[in-house]
This record gives C-alpha cells, structure tokens and sequence, in this order.
C-alpha cells in the first residue's frame, strides 16, 4: 500500500535531517511590539520569513527569537496588519502594529489550525475574534455568530437555552439529515448533529454537543466556507468547518489573573398577536344567566373558543362556577424574568520555555420558564513546554459538564404557547388555574388517569401543561472530556515535524422522574428511568512541513502529512419503571409496579484513514498559487464480507493575485489602496453514515412486546425495510470560487466579494421505492444538490479621527440551493426532508426547485378549468369550508421554498476614548415556514387575524341566527361550489357563496364557523398557515468602556471593562402572520421549516464586567 | 536529541502500523447488533402487530368515516355536513400491508426457504397459517381497493420485481380460495416431520393449528359471500367445498380475536387517536336493543348520566324542575343525520350545564372501556375480533336460508346459535375490559332475548334478521358491518334495526362504497401497473366517476 511506502520515507526523512547540524549564522534579537497607542502588544506571532521558527511576543510586548542577519521578521497578530522587518545588524528591534479595519484581518486560522496570512489565500475566509463572540454573553456560541459572516445562515434553537440552533454556511449541500458545518476546537473534530422535536413538535430539545463549547477561552473563530478552505477536512468539512482555537498562557512576569463576569436578563417580551377583544364561547352574546342574573359563560364552547362575548371585564359566571370579571388572559405572566449568570476566571502564566493558562468557567442559565435551567462547568488547562531547542509542547484538556433540567416541550399539547392558542379560550385564568391543576382530593392532576376531569377549563387543556412543567423533571448532563497534544520538532530552520493528538469523549446520562397523575399519586404514567450514552473518539496526525524561500522572487510552503480518526463508539443502557410506581413519589428503579424496561445498544465505530499534500507557493509576494490533495481510507464504505471501495482521492487549487501591487505607481490609481483577485476549485469527497452498507441486511431486536397477561415477548424483526446496497461509492463535491478583495481611500472603504458554485453528487440517500414491493425505500448513490451564491462583505470607515472612529460593515448573502438531479435513472424525482403538522406539510428536494420546496395536499383547491368563468376561484364544500387539494383531487400543491432569498446584516462599532459601542442589525429576507400555532390557533379564534369577520368594524355581514338573533359575525368565504355541489336540491357548482346567501340557499357563516372550517384539523387548509418568513432584527447593542489605566493603576487592576449589552433587542420588522416568532422552528434539521408553539420572542440584556490584575 | 527523534519514531510507527489493512476498516463498519436469522415465528408476530397497531385506522377509518357512514357512532356534537363528502385521510389499510405488514410474511417464508431442507419441513404448518394473515389482509385491502398487486408483491427485497403488476380481484379471490384451501387441507393433514410452533408468537391461538385451520375454513366463507354478489354459482361451490370439511369452528373458543392489555401496551390508550371518548351511541341500534332487551346495550353503550342524585343537583341549581326523577331507561342514542343536529335539533347534543363538576348529558356514549380498556384509569383486557364464531354462525344460517347449500343444520339453528355466540362473545369482552358497571349475562336473559318480538326467528324475514344480528354483532368490525350492507343493502330504513337516512339540507345522502384510489404520479415507480390497474377497473361501470369517486364500486360489489 502506497501509503505505507509515504509514511516510511516520511519517517527516513526526518531521521536524517536529524543528524544534521544546524547553521550557524544566527543571531538572538530581542525587541517590543506595540500597538498603535504605545501599549506593548501580546501574543504576535513572530516568524523568521521563509522557516518556521517563531516566536511569540509576552504580556507587555516583548519578544526574543534567532534569525539570520539580513533574515526578514514577521509580526504578525489577529486583528493587525502583519509587517515584515529585515534583521539589520542592531540587536533591538522595536515594531508597532496597526490595527486593521473591520473583517479586513490579515492573518486568519486556516487549514489545520495554522495562521496564514490572507493575501495568500485563494478563498474566503472569515474570522471572528474570540472577543466578538463573546461580547454579549450568548450562552450558545452558534447563536453568537448569527449576522456577523457573510454566507452564514443560524436559526436560533426554540426550546430553551440547551436548544441546538441551525446553522448552514452556503446553503445545504447534500440531503443529510444534518448540514451543520464541522466544529474543529484545537484540533478537536465536533461533528454538530441535528436536534429537537418531529413534526408533531412533542420533544425536549436538550441540544447537541456545541452548548458544551464555552466562548470564554476563545482567542479566534474562522469561518471556512468553500470547498478549497476546507478540502484538508474531507467530507466531514463538507458544510464548511468552524475552526476555534483557545487562549495561550502569556510569557510574563508573575501570575496574571483575569476575570470576567457576564449578568443578563432573559425577558419573555411579546407572544405572538393574541386578541383579546373577544371571550370564551362561539356566539357574540351570552346564552343565558345564572339565578343571580349573572352572564353565563357558555360551558360547551366558552373554554376553547374566543369567539364570544366581547372581553370588557365585567363580572360574570364563568364555566367553572366562578364569578370573575370577563376579560383576557396574558400568558406572558407565567414567563419569569431569565438570569443567565457566566463568571469567568482565568490564571496564566509563563517563562520563556513554558506556558500556562488555567481557566474555569460558570455558567448559570434559569430560562424564562419556571424548572428549566442550563448549568454548565468548564475547567480548561493549556499548557507549553519547550524541550531542548527543538521541540514544542502544546497540550490542551477541557473538562464540561453540562446539565440541563426539563426544557421546554418545544410544541404539541404540552408547550404553553401553542396550547394557549389551541382550544384555550382568551379569558382562561392562568394565574389561578397554575396553581389549581393538582385534584387534591384524590391526588394526582385533575383529570389525571382515574381522576374525575373537573370543570371545563381543567378537561384536556393546560392542566396537564403544567403538570408537566411543575411536577415531572427530566433532565440530561453531559460529561465532555477534550484533550489534545501537539508536539512540534524543528528539524532544520525551515523543516518542522508536528504530531498531534486529541481525544474526546462524551457521556450523557438521562434521568426522568414523572410523578403519576393518578389518584394517589400513582398511575401508569409514574416513571423513573436512566439511560446513559457514551461515545468516544480520538484521531492522531502527523504533518511534515517545510517552508523555503527558494529564492528572491519564490517562496515554498509543502506539507505531507497523514493521520488516523478513530470513533470508538460507545453504549447506551436504559432502564426504566414500567407500568406506574408502587409507592407514589419515591423515584427508583425498585419502585417499579412491572419488571423493568430496557434498552441496551452499542454506538457504531467508524474509522477514517486519510493522507494529504497541501502547500503554496508565492511569487513576489503578489502571486499565490494554492494546492491540496487528500487521500481518504474509510471505513464506511467497507461491506462485512470484506469488499467496498473505501478509498477515494480528492484535490484542490486555487491561486490569488495581489494585482495592486502592479499599480503602486499609478498615481490615477491612488485611490485603490490593495485589490487582490482570488480563483479555486476544490473536490471534496465522502463516505457514509456508520453501517449504511448495511442497511437493510439481516435483523435486529426490537425490544419486547407485552401481551394481555403480562407476560414479555422479545421482537425481532428486518433491519429496516430499505433495500441494501452492494456497491456504494464515495460522494464528490466540487465547488468553483471566485472572488475580490478591494479597499479604496487608505483602506477606508474596502469590499469582499465571492461568487461560488458547489455541486455535491453521488450521495448516499434512501430513495422511495414502490410500497408493494415490500421495500421501504432504496439505497444508492445519487443526487446532484447545487448552492451557487454570492457574499458581499462591505467595510467602510466613516469617521476616523485620533479620538474617534466609526466602522461599519455590510454582509450580504445570496444563495441558491437548487436541486438538479435525485435519482433521474430511476424516475425518482423528489425526496422528502422533513415534515409539518404531523405529515399534512412537508419540505422536499425536488428536481429543478429549490432545497425545501414547501409542499402540501392541503392546500386551496381552484376551479383549474381555463374555460370557466370561475377559473382560480377557491373552490367551496357545500358547507362553505374549502375543498383541500388532496381530496380534490388536485394532489400536491408548492407553496415555495423555505430558503430564504437573501441575508442582509450591518454591524457598526464606534469607538471614542475609552468607549465603545457595538450595534448589530440583521435581516432574513425571504423564505416560508409553517405554523401549527397559527393554524389551530385560528381554528379557535385566539388571533388578531380572527377578529377579521368578527362585527361590522372587522367586516362582519349581519346575518340572523338559528336562535332568532341578529348578529354581525357573518362571513362570506370567498370562492366558489365546486362542481356538483347541491345545497337543499339546488345545484349550485360554480356559484359564489354570496350568490348562494343571495338566492336564500344558505346564509354567512358565523365567524367561528368560518375559522373552525379553515383551520381545524379536520377540514383545515394548512396553506393558510404558510407564510414567508422575514425579519429584520435589532440582533445586538452593547456599550463597553475601558476604565483609563491611570484609574485601574490605582487599585491595583491591570485592565478592568465594563459593558452593557442587549440581545435579540427587538424585531424591527417580521412577516410571519400574527407575528408568530420567526425562530420558533422545532427542530435544527436541514430541513425543518415548522413551529408547533416554541417561546415568546425573548431579548437577553445584562452587564458584563472583565478585569486583569 | 536521540529521546526526541526516538518520540517521533514511535508515534509515527503507531500510526503507521496500525492503518492500512483493510480488514481493519471492515472491522470497524461491522454492525455487531445484527442477527443473520431469526426464528420465523416473530415476522407472524410483527405482522399480528402490524395489522392491529393502528391509531391512523382507528381514528379515522374506523371512528370517522365508516362507523359513522355505518351508524355504529356519531360525532359528539351530530354529525357534519360532510358526512359522506369528507373522506380526508380515508384508507390507511394499503399503507399498512405494502410494504409492511406483506413483507414480514414474505421474510418468514424466505426464512423457512433457506433453511436446510431437513429443517425446513419442521415449518410446514407455520408457513401455512402465516400466509392465512397475509390473505386476510390482501382481502381486507382488496375489499375497497378492487386489483392490488399479490402474487408479484414484495419480492423486492429479494431480487424479485421492482415493479409488481396489480391483480384483478376477480382472479385475486379465486386465488385465495384455492390457496386457503390448500393451506386447511395441510393444516388438517399430519406431517411426517414434528412441526415447529408458532407458541407465544401466535397472540391468537399459540399456535394451535387446528384453530387456524378452522379460520381458514370461515375466511373461505367470508370472501365466498362477497363473491356471491356478483358471481353466485362460483360462491355456491366454495360453500359446498367448505363445508364438506369437518374442521368447522364450533365454539367462541374457535373465534379468531385479538387481545391486548391497555396498561403495558400503548396501542389503546385514551386521549389519543385511539381514543373514542367523544363518540355517541347510534339511535338505531339504542332503540332496537331497548326493544328487544337485548343484554349487550350495557356492553356496547354507557346509561346516560342523569341519576336522581344528579338530577336533585340539578334541582338544587334550578336547572331542572323541583320533582323530576330518573328515567327507568337511561340509554339514549343520538340521531345520525346531520340535518338533526343543526338548528332546533341541536339541543339535542347541547349538553346541559349545572356546575363546575357536573354536566348532564341526555345522550349515552359508546362504552368507553370496550374500545379503550384503560379509559378512566381502567387496567382490563382488550377485544377485537377479526372473525368470531357468531360471524361464522350467521354465515351458515344465511346459507341455509338463501339455500346455496344444504349440508345440516337448518337457517333457524344456526341463527339462534350465532345470537348467543355473539352475545356471549360480547359480555366475555365487557368482563375482560372491566367495564364499570359490568354484569355478566344470564341465560335466561338470553332465551328471553331469542323470544322478543323482532328477534324470534321468522323463517318469512330469516335474511333480515340474519343482516341485523350480523350487524349488531359487528360492533368491532365496522368493515364487516359495511360489507355487510355493501351485500345485501342490509339494515336500512325498512328492517326492524331501522336505520335512518342521511339527510343533509333535505337530501338524502348515498353513503360510500369504496376507496379513493389515488391518481399514480408520472414519478410513481410503479406508474404503469397503477395507471393499468385503473384502466381496467374502470371498464365496469359501476367503478364511478373516477377512481376517487367513493360512491363507486369495486367488482364484488356488483350493482
């Protein structure tokens, strides 16, 4: 195997340099870095051009490294420009750096973790400073990002601060079930899955693995984008990879001790647009009084529907019996105030041969709901050592632990939100039936199993809620174990050796303690049950590096390397009480009424193999020519009985020309201050899911079955339906870039822009195939998903003056994720991603459409006959409810894509003094989503929107009822009967609903009726509750001061901060109908584009306070 | 400098040495939870599980469309206008046996076929009733859908037809007639190997092969009796074949039922798509069973709540006038027209309400407990029946008095034999689903219910007697129940279980008759076979208008 033969002479390289004795010309300068200001600058790299020796500069700026004479210096630091100082025969060198204007950096963490400098790069890079991140203290680091790189799409998770949120560089390239870009933290690889709740909503979203990443420790975050940027990642970088690297140890005097504290407010600030003009009933007066004389709310509809008697908060006699004033609820009171508490201490310390930085970190989230927290422990130790003259040790370990206490029900019967709308008439008493859904007579909720149900505010609706809220507590802590070791060996000047390790593990214990709602406490839904997961993985890597200055004009850059990534798998062992408790209240697995449940499966191994050659080569610091080929062996394409094509080759090139250099000394050009063109093309290419090859081979157990007297019967049963694949392959990626980078007027002004093409084929998906053949679907290699797009990045530098400066950026994304190919050869045409209401809605991939076409049989049926006179009217039930498209006949309808058109953000930072200020306005524009809320909160006229029909000043018709009364909810539907639709032996197919009022054939539809026809779930058009989904959202405001050092000095402070922050302040704009909240979707999935309920909008404000002594 | 080269050395070679073998990799990609075989047994009961899972069908097949259409329940506030228009989401049945429910019994087959053949012979019997449930089934599906792909099905999976071609059901029902002929003759035939049971994987019968070759013998009849309507002399000769078998079920103990506990089994709990907690008892068949006395009202329906005690609450609250008393009868059915539960008549499902703990409702419920066993904290047994002995004795006596064949036994026995199975049947399910007010049947209820008025056996109305004890007795099996009448037009407005019109705005409404059969996609994999199937359907004009017309007719149901 030739990569054995690689590895060998890689390992006979090494042992002869080894030998070799080192030149002798070189001399020790020592120096400071400052910034601008005069203040020493720490932490620059610095670099002897043309090798890999370097250094880095201490706590107050000072460095000391050897070079040559007449050798060029490097410094280079995130954040500055770089500069570059020819070693002269002084031994002194003193250097300040620049700070770069906005998203400009000049030296960003690429590839394998190594900093490059951007001229060199062929690709767009973005980078976030770990300061950025953390400014305003979001418990969730993707949620950090949103807005602020272009190409970059986040959907923030709706249930809770555990909740995972969505996020998706360029589109969706493949039809996984998880798009979401690989997360590398010091060489860590952390493959983000996708979390939350299927499309009846009813789930806990205790997130992914990213709310153990704490922002706290990170120095910076780069945003790898394309294909070229990530080819050295293979399929796993396949959406792009986030690449974090943490803060090292300073060389220093003594112990620095840092400290930072974050306090914010977590406010539950608006619901969606509930009306509260109108109470509990379907008729707009009441029925009837009581012997008192007082109004009586009607009983059989008055709880669940809002389309009665007008809330103006006199007393009445309420369903329950209780006279309380007639008005509406505001379910915002059951919201408390969040607190979201992160203290932050860090100490460091270093020599000139060792460094260390300790930090611990406590984060302390109680969310807007009452009994759900987020708490989060980090301990993160990183430590250098240098042995000898030649080799460097970087070590890292990270311990998490996370626990998080029951989150939100994210939708279904069991989120407060959506059961609010749904069947929840305005007028219902939260504050006091929270705390009156305990039967306290017999014990257990009120209509608990066995319980008597009530009144009717308690039957069904929110008791059970806040049951669940209240009384059961289900949690998840996870143990997350990180640690990495690199060793650098500097083998000659320009040849260096690195080696690295890392290893992570998660384990994840789940416990559950359901109290029984049954008399007694007790009952079958009293539950204590544990499951434990675990799952581990290490991967080792090995670069040879070499950097030359072959000669004046050429400088070389080649790395071989190789490395080997293990997933060792793991357990997960469930227990679980089955059948109730015997003792009510005590939560143990003895306390069990039937023999315990069980669960016991293994997590899959995976090994992946890969070796790789990358490298550049630059001409005349002006003309960069980039390369990268890899070589991947993977497990996942191996077969049990031994065959599989399991390895695959894939390259990468690109170049980049810093073409202003050619006009330096055009002065018609002045105004130009740096323009560089950029070309690439990368492939990428990929295995599978562990075991996919598999699939749909052999049989599994499948749990056991209980039968009538108890007994148990294991099930087993086919793998899975889907027919088994004997000969997958790889899937390839291939992706076009082109983009510019141009900066006008001394750099005041500058642009970055990207066109791109990504066409991802031969995936491996399961496609539908004929049901009677016995096949759940088919296994294959197939699909061609494009994402074409542009990202525009526009800084510019409004007011620059020595106290004060004003920068401003633009980013904008546009990405077209169309599908070309699914499956042509076999006629298949369309793959379903994921679903809505059940399975009434469902987003696909369809061939020539958009990712995420919005499709559904319940949809408008229209009169499609062009000949008609009716042609496009909606077409009627003989009822006045609207024919569905599906029952119609008329099949599937596409209501467009959930993708948005574009994104547009604005981040403006001010600085004056010693202040800062930071504002951040992002907007999504374009896109659908799907609203369960919406729909069967319309259904029981709990919205704004339903007020539409309601009386005369809403556009009600006056009309007289089957009691004799006159009223003014009338509603016309609009549309026509459909063909043969006969109302008392008239044929009225064709006829407006108004013609059939008019010929006295039927009269309006009272409003109720109107939107109970609309939008239940029998007869609902789920098209009404798709909608586009746009916002424009005021996303951060923060204002920072930096106490003057002549202060801090005083009290003994080296640096003390002090900043306000506000998050998710406001929606300045949102499309969604009755303002439902547009990040409410259930579930992070690639293509979820529903919400079933989710939380109040929530805005975070606080303070955060960073000192160093 | 030596210990360093010496630290890189050996990392490397770990690297090095343990990559590159292949096996390693396939090592890895090895799922170690897979089993090459099983025993066959469990696909009999994944498949048993599949056909009665089925919170989709029960919601909406069952508690919906038919029951409703059927007169068997009515929505809790009437029934809507659109009644019989309404059929969203109406056939869940093909979704369950393609692909599922047929390819687990094809993989017990394809289990026992690679078996060795000494091994192999010891499977007779379980391969035999395994294909009695997928024949069943392909009926049950068949039944509204008219052709449906059978012999070419499920071979997907190995090597077989991606594309299997539909079946007419005309060459579909003799198929299976011959086939379960077949399999009850091997049932009944000694084999020269020691067969393998099905045990505990058979929820039914454990396995119990003369049963099952029994439940051949009386799905014969039930495919032969849809015959008839439209090919008498072919189903004359399957009733002489059947019954020139001696192994005919001779008790309830032969009936063919499924029993499941609510409590350790999620399938019938309340609050869900099972739960049928807001459904009324039907007019029609209330009134006939007060009539008649019939003991199975307490099993099938609920008195309605009006005790003394809740009425002198109701006194006390002046709801209701000092002096009322309860009704000697407290089982009250609900008018099945939607025109009955609009305007004036709607009081009729208005509730009243006297306080926060009590509502008086005039109408009686289904009896909650015999569908949902746990309803109200319940922990009894659930029944459903797929086809009883009382069936099987109402098929003989409808024989016997149409005269198909004459073969012992007359119309009269036979009839009286089926009342008391079903009743029996009935108050054993009502006692395992520890009904609240349970009261096991005497037998002099029994004998004086054989006596009433309209049930006395009358030879001059034996096949409308036949058709409402069938219909009574098909309470659980609303497809049988709609069968039944798809057959024989009976119970209607004219039987003695008088069953109403469906008047919707002063109309009388046809009920549906079959599936919407769905227009195949051009993408559909199996377009051609589909859009064939159609064509072929629709030369009979008794198919509809189209084959999302429910008002049509599948063959067997000729007009």
């Amino acid at each position: 195997m030739n990569k054995k033969i690689v590895y060998r002479l890689v390992t006979l390289l090494l042992c002869m340099y080894c030998f070799t004795a080192f030149s002798q010309d070189r001399k020790v300068i020592t120096g400071i870095v400052k910034d601008s200001t005069g203040n020493g600058l720490p932490g620059v790299t610095i670099t002897v051009k043309g090798t890999t020796t370097s250094g880095i500069s201490d706590d107050k700026g000072n460095f000391r490294i050897s070079a040559p004479e007449g050798g060029t210096l490097v410094f280079s630091s995130v954040g500055y420009t770089s500069k570059e100082v020819t070693v002269g025969t002084d031994n002194f060198i003193s250097v300040s750096l620049d700070v770069q204007s906005n998203a400009l950096n000049e030296v960003v963490v690429t590839g394998f973790g190594t900093r490059a400098n951007t001229r060199k790069l062929s690709y767009s890079v973005a980078q976030v400073s770990g300061a950025e991140v953390d400014r305003a203290g979001a418990t969730n680091i993707v949620n950090s990002l949103q807005g602020k790189v272009a190409g970059v799409m986040i959907n923030q998770g709706a249930g809770g601060p555990s909740s995972s949120s969505r996020i998706r560089i360029r589109g969706n390239s493949n039809l996984s079930g998880s798009t979401m870009p690989l997360f590398v933290v010091d060489g860590v690889l952390i493959q983000p899955n996708a979390t939350g709740a299927d499309s009846w909503g009813d789930a806990r979203d205790f997130g992914n693995i990213l709310k153990n990443l704490n922002p706290d420790d990170y120095e910076s975050v780069s945003v790898l984008k394309g294909s070229a940027a990530s080819a050295l990642y293979g399929s796993q970088g396949i959406n792009g990879v986030i690449l974090i690297t943490t803060k090292k140890g300073r060389v220093r005097n003594g112990l620095g001790v840092s400290v930072s504290n974050a306090t914010n407010f977590d406010q539950a600030y608006k619901l969606p647009d509930f009306q509260n003009v109108y109470g509990g009933g379907i008729d707009p007066y009441f029925l009837s009084k009581d012997a008192q004389g007082y109004d009586v709310v009607d009983p059989d509809n008055g709880p669940y529907y809002s389309f009665g008697p007008k809330l103006d908060g006199h007393i009445v006699h309420d369903a329950d019996g209780r006279l309380v004033p007639f008005k509406g609820n505001n379910l915002l009171d059951l919201f408390r105030t969040g607190t979201n508490v992160n203290t932050n201490v860090a100490l460091e310390g270093g020599t000139e041969r060792t460094t260390f930085r300790f930090s611990y970190s406590n984060l302390m989230n109680n969310s807007v709901m009452e009994n759900n927290y987020f708490k989060r422990n980090t301990f993160t130790l990183r430590a250098t050592q240098k042995l000898g003259k030649f080799i460097n040790i970087d070590a890292n370990a990270t311990y998490v632990t996370s626990n998080t206490l029951n989150p939100i029900l994210q939708g279904g019967n069991s989120n407060p939100l959506f059961r609010f709308a749904y069947s929840n008439a305005r007028n219902y008493d939260v504050d006091y039936y929270k705390n009156h859904y305990i039967d306290t007579l017999h014990g257990g909720s009120i209509g608990g199993n066995g319980n008597p149900t009530g009144n009717p505010y308690t039957r069904g609706s929110m008791t059970s809620v806040f049951w669940n809220y209240y009384q059961n507590r289900v949690k998840q802590v996870e143990d997350n174990l990180r640690a990495g070791i690199d060793i650098t060996g500097t083998i000659r000047p320009w040849l260096t050796l690195l080696i690295r390790g890392n290893f992570n593990s998660l384990t994840t214990t789940n416990t559950t303690k359901n109290r029984g709602d049954g008399p007694g406490f007790l009952g079958s839904s009293a539950q204590y049950s544990r499951g434990i997961t675990t799952n581990q993985d290490f991967r080792v890597q090995a670069l040879l590096t070499a950097a030359k200055q072959l000669n004046e004009n050429l400088d070389l850059n080649v790395t071989v390397g190789g490395e080997t990534q293990r997933g060792l798998g793991g357990a997960y062992n469930y227990l679980s009480t089955s059948g109730g408790f015997k003792n009510a209240d005590i939560f143990t697995l003895s306390n069990s009424v039937n023999a315990l449940s069980t669960d016991f499966r293994t997590v899959g191994h995976e090994r992946l193999d890969a070796m790789y050659l990358y490298g550049d080569i630059t001409y005349k610091n002006m003309l960069t020519v980039n390369f990268s080929g890899r070589n991947d062996w993977s497990s996942t394409l191996t077969y049990p009985d031994g065959h599989g094509n399991y390895t695959y080759f894939y390259p990468s090139i690109g170049a980049s020309w810093i073409f202003s250099e050619l006009l330096n000394d055009n002065n018609a050009l002045k105004f130009l201050s740096f323009g560089k063109l950029r070309a690439s093309l990368g492939y990428t290419g990929g295995g599978t899911d562990i075991y996919a090859t598999s699939k749909g081979t052999g049989y599994i157990l499948n749990g056991n079955y209980t039968d009538y007297n108890g007994s148990l019967i294991p099930l087993y049963g086919l793998n899975s339906l889907t027919l088994n694949n004997q000969n997958l392959k790889n899937l390839l990626a291939r992706e076009w870039e082109f983009g510019t980078e141009l900066r006008f007027f001394n750099n005041r002004l500058g642009i970055d822009a990207t066109w791109y093409r990504k066409n991802t084929k031969n995936e491996v998906v399961t496609i539908n195939a004929a049901p009677e053949t016995g096949l759940g679907g088919r296994i294959i290699n197939a699909g061609n998903i494009q994402n074409q797009g542009i990202e525009i990045s526009l800084t510019g530098t409004p007011i620059k003056s020595r106290n004060l400066q004003w920068n401003t950026t633009f980013n904008f994304t546009r990405n077209v994720n169309k599908v070309i190919d699914i499956d042509a050869k076999d006629g298949v045409n369309s793959y379903s991603l994921d679903l809505a209401f059940g399975a009434d809605v469902a987003s696909v991939a369809e061939v020539g459409k958009q990712y995420g076409t919005i499709t559904t049989g319940y949809a408008y049926a229209y009169d499609l006959d062009k000949g008609s006179k009716t042609y496009g009217q909606k077409l009627l039930k003989q009822d006045g409810t609207y024919w569905r498209s599906g029952d119609y006949g008329q099949g599937s309808k596409d209501l467009g894509t959930m993708m948005e058109k574009f994104l547009l953000s604005n981040i403006n930072e001010v600085n004056y003094k010693g202040f800062n200020l930071f504002v951040q306005v992002d907007a999504k524009v374009g896109g659908l989503m799907a609203s369960a809320t919406h729909q069967y909160g319309s259904e029981f006229g709990s919205f704004e929107s339903t007020l539409y029909g309601r009386d005369a000043a809403h556009g009600g018709v006056t009309w007289t009822d089957d009691n004799g009364v006159t009223r003014n909810d009338g509603v016309i539907p609009e549309g026509v009967y459909a063909s043969g639709t006969i109302i008392g032996g008239t044929d009225v197919s064709g006829m407006t609903y108004q013609q059939a009022v008019d010929a006295g054939l039927t009269k309006p539809m009272a409003a109720w009726q109107y939107y109970e026809g609309i939008a239940s779930w029998g007869t609902g058009i789920r098209e009404y509750s798709v909608f586009e989904n746009s916002w424009v959202s005021l996303r951060e405001v923060s204002i920072g001061y930096n106490i003057p050092k002549s202060f801090t000095q005083k009290i003994k402070f080296q640096s003390l901060r002090l900043s306000l922050v506000a998050r998710n302040f406001i929606y300045l704009y949102n499309s969604a109908k009755d303002h439902i909240n547009p990040e409410s979707i259930f579930s992070s999935r690639p293509g979820a584009f529903a919400e079933y309920g989710g939380l109040p909008l929530i805005r975070t404000y606080g303070f955060l306070v960073n000192a160093s002594f | 400098m030596s210990k360093y080269k010496s630290v890189i050395f050996l990392l490397l070679s770990v690297i090095t040495i343990a990559g590159c073998k292949k096996e390693n990799f396939v090592k890895e990609n090895t799922n170690p939870e897979i089993l090459t075989t099983i025993d066959p047994a469990k696909e009999f009961l994944n498949a048993t599980l599949q056909m009665h899972n089925q919170r989709f069908e029960a919601y909406y097949d069952y508690y919906r469309r038919i029951m409703p259409w059927m007169q068997m329940d009515v929505a809790q506030t009437g029934n809507s206008k659109t009644l019989v228009t309404d059929i969203g989401n109406f056939g869940t049945r093909y979704g369950i046996f393609y692909p599922t429910l047929g390819a687990e019994i094809e993989d017990l087959h394809y289990i026992i076929n690679t078996m060795p053949e000494d091994e192999k012979a010891s499977y007779v019997y379980m391969s035999n009733i395994a294909d009695i449930l997928k024949i069943y089934y392909a009926f049950y599906v068949s039944d509204i859908y008219g052709s449906i792909p059978y012999r070419e099905a499920f071979q997907g999976r190995y090597g077989g037809t991606v594309t299997p071609v539909y079946e007419p059901q005309q060459e579909l029902f003799a198929l299976w007639d011959s086939s379960l002929h077949a399999i009850a003759t091997t049932l009944e035939t000694t084999q020269p190997t020691a067969q393998v049971s099905l045990g505990a994987n058979d929820l039914y019968f454990q396995g119990d092969v003369t049963k099952w070759s029994k439940v051949a013998n009386a799905l014969r009849l039930r495919i032969a009796f849809r015959l008839s309507k439209r090919d008498e002399a072919a189903a004359k000769a399957i009733f002489a074949d059947v019954l020139s078998d001696n192994n005919q079920m001779a008790s309830n103990d032969d009936s063919w039922a499924f029993y499941a506990s609510p409590a350790l089994y999620d399938i019938y709990r309340s609050n869900g798509d099972w739960d049928i907690s807001s459904f009324k008892a039907p007019r029609p068949t209330v009134n006939f069973m007060i009539e008649n006395s019939d003991p199975r009202i307490r099993d099938y329906y609920e008195k309605n709540n009006y005790t003394q005690a809740n009425i002198n609450v109701a006194i006390d609250s002046n709801i209701l006038a000092p002096g009322t008393v309860e009704k000697p009868n407290r089982y009250v059915g609900a008018p099945i027209s939607p025109d009955s539960a609009q305007g004036k008549y709607k009081s009729w499902f208005t509730p009243k309400f006297v306080n926060g703990s009590l509502i008086l409702d005039t109408i009686s419920f289904l009896k909650r407990r015999l569908w949902n066993a746990d309803y109200s904290g319940g922990t009894g047994i659930v029944t459903t029946p797929v086809i009883t002995y009382a069936d099987y004795c109402f098929m003989r006596a409808e024989i016997e008095a149409r005269g198909f064949v004459t073969t012992g036994g007359t119309a009269e026995e036979w009839y009286n034999k089926g009342v008391e199975a079903s009743i029996r049947f009935w108050d054993d399910a009502a006692n395992k689903a520890q009904t609240e007010d349970y009261t096991a049947v005497t037998d002099a209820e029994i004998t004086a219910y054989l006596m009433a008025p309209d049930v006395q056996f009358d030879a001059s109305k034996a096949l409308e007697q036949i058709a409402v004890q069938s219909y009574i007795n098909f309470e659980k099996q609303p497809n049988e129940a709609w069968a039944l009448w798809k057959r024989t037009g009976m119970p209607n407005s004219n039987t003695a279980l008088a069953l109403e019109n469906i008047v919707i705005d002063g109309t009388v409404k046809a009920i549906p008759r079959r599936a919407a059969i769905s227009l195949p996609a051009s993408n559909d994999p199996n377009y051609a076979n589909k859009e064939a199937a159609i064509q072929q359907m629709q030369q009979d004009p008794g198919f509809g208008s189209g084959p999302s017309d429910v008002f049509g007719r599948v063959w067997w149901d000729a007009q």
